[in-house]
């Protein structure tokens, strides 16, 4: 009896074996999470297929809820051309794109994890440098605990993801470079380089009353910075400002020092 | 004279493998010969940089002589959003379009190689398997001093036989 029992044991270790190793669209089917918990760029995916093709549903890490890529069809490819895809796929490319980038992921199996390569191309002549990251993936248990939720930090500099900005969390990418108005009936003109802000502000291009520069550093969906007037107008302070990114068109001002005037921006 | 003759060869070699292991876009630039001389997909990538950007030729096996698939401008990527393109350049990314197929070739630096991911997907509905192919390919070096020869094998021609092997007719601005 324990003789059957082991050869049993040993028939669906090989039969599991052989599962795992086969190539095809479905052993990309499922939910995946991330491996690394801390990561700025993409926390999970979730890929559903049907067939030869497939749909990949994706999240980037947003503060304080992962943010919704939404759901691209994906392009399954086979190791040669007279290959059945749905049978022997050992690639997905999904490309997502934010309007002001796109994104290519590569994915392939990597054992009983995805490998999942991210290139970042910006469309919007911002200057930003196009960048590529590597992921790894690890496949969720049925009913198991998707990570989602809110990632301290979470945020890589240039942002994670395209797709639009969820209320209440912070957008997908920052793009905060651009020419802004604040309650304060001024014009900021805003340049934003990975996790550094800077701008030049003032009340009236001709004869401003007020005039001032920021340094500013993006961490999580705030601002934290130091400000100065400078002499183009004739009020001379200077101090602190923490904003918060309420979207990629609107700042708000958390807490100010040294009499700032202006407390929401927008574009 | 030999012990100078080694000094100097010892030398070009420490300075060759001394410029493959910088990450930057000119690492990609120059003439690269498929190390697989069987192949039947791509046989040669000539690279030109210039800047933080980058030009891609290929050539695809075809019977008698190579397909010319024609330059494509190569996206770079770098490592992270902050860094410089053309000192930092990790990737780069190339679409070449039959009519009837795109190809996205993925190019990396493997080592003093370069690994290249290609990506052909039908466009025409035939029904054909979109289909994924890696290849290596090793730096084709000139001496010019001596004559000109080239380090690299020169590739037989084979017979078409594969249906990968696509005569590209129009680059594709990705």
């Amino acid at each position: 009896m324990r003789l059957v029992y082991s050869c049993l044991a040993a028939v669906l270790l090989l039969l599991l074996t052989a599962t795992g190793g086969l190539a095809s669209v479905n052993q990309f089917a499922g939910t995946w999470n991330n491996v690394d918990p801390n990561t700025g760029g993409i926390t999970k995916l979730e890929i559903a297929t049907m067939g030869a093709s497939a749909k990949v549903h994706a999240w980037g890490s947003c503060h304080p809820t992962d943010c919704d890529w939404g759901t691209v069809q994906a392009q399954a490819f086979a190791p040669d051309v007279s290959t059945d895809v749905a049978s022997s796929a050992d690639t997905l490319i999904a490309i997502y794109d934010s309007g002001f980038s796109k994104t290519t992921l590569v994915i392939k199996p990597a054992g009983n994890r995805l490998s999942v390569d991210a290139y970042d191309r910006f469309t919007d002549n911002s200057g930003r440098s196009n960048y590529m990251s590597s992921y790894t993936f690890q496949k969720q248990a049925p009913g198991g605990i998707s990570p989602g939720g809110a990632i301290p930090g979470g945020m890589s500099p240039g942002g994670m993801s395209p797709g639009g900005t969820i209320p209440g969390s912070t957008p997908a990418i920052i793009d905060l470079t651009g020419v802004w108005n604040c309650d304060d009936g001024g014009m900021y003109y805003v340049r934003q380089l990975g996790t550094t802000v800077w701008w030049y502000g003032e009340h009236d291009p001709n004869a401003p009353d007020w005039s001032n520069v920021m340094r500013g550093t993006i961490s999580g969906n705030t601002i934290n910075a130091d400000w100065t007037d400078v002499p183009k107008g004739s009020i001379m302070q200077y101090g602190n400002l923490v904003l918060q990114i309420a979207s990629n068109n609107k700042l708000v001002a958390l807490s100010k020092t040294g009499g700032f005037g202006g407390s929401v921006w927008t574009r | 004279m030999k012990n100078l003759l080694s000094l100097a060869a010892a030398c070009l070699l420490l300075l060759m493998s001394l410029s493959t292991c910088t990450a930057s876009l000119s690492q990609f630039a120059g003439d690269w010969n498929n190390v697989d001389t069987n192949t039947g997909g791509i046989t040669k990538l000539s690279i030109a940089v210039s800047g933080d950007s980058a030009n891609v030729h290929a050539w695809g096996k075809c019977h008698p002589t190579d397909c010319d698939w024609g330059t494509s401008p190569g996206v770079a990527f770098a490592p992270d959003v902050s860094s410089d393109l053309a000192g930092q350049a990790v990737a780069l990314m190339a679409v070449y379009n039959t009519g009837f197929s795109e190809t996205t070739l993925f190019i990396k630096p493997q080592g003093n190689r370069l690994s290249v991911q290609s990506y052909t997907r039908f466009t025409d509905n035939s029904g054909r398997s979109n289909y994924a192919s890696s290849y290596v390919f090793q730096k084709s070096y000139s001496l010019s001093v001596v004559g000109p020869i080239t380090l690299a094998e020169t590739k037989p021609l084979k017979q078409f036989d594969k249906l990968e092997i696509l005569p590209i007719r129009k680059v594709v601005e990705y």
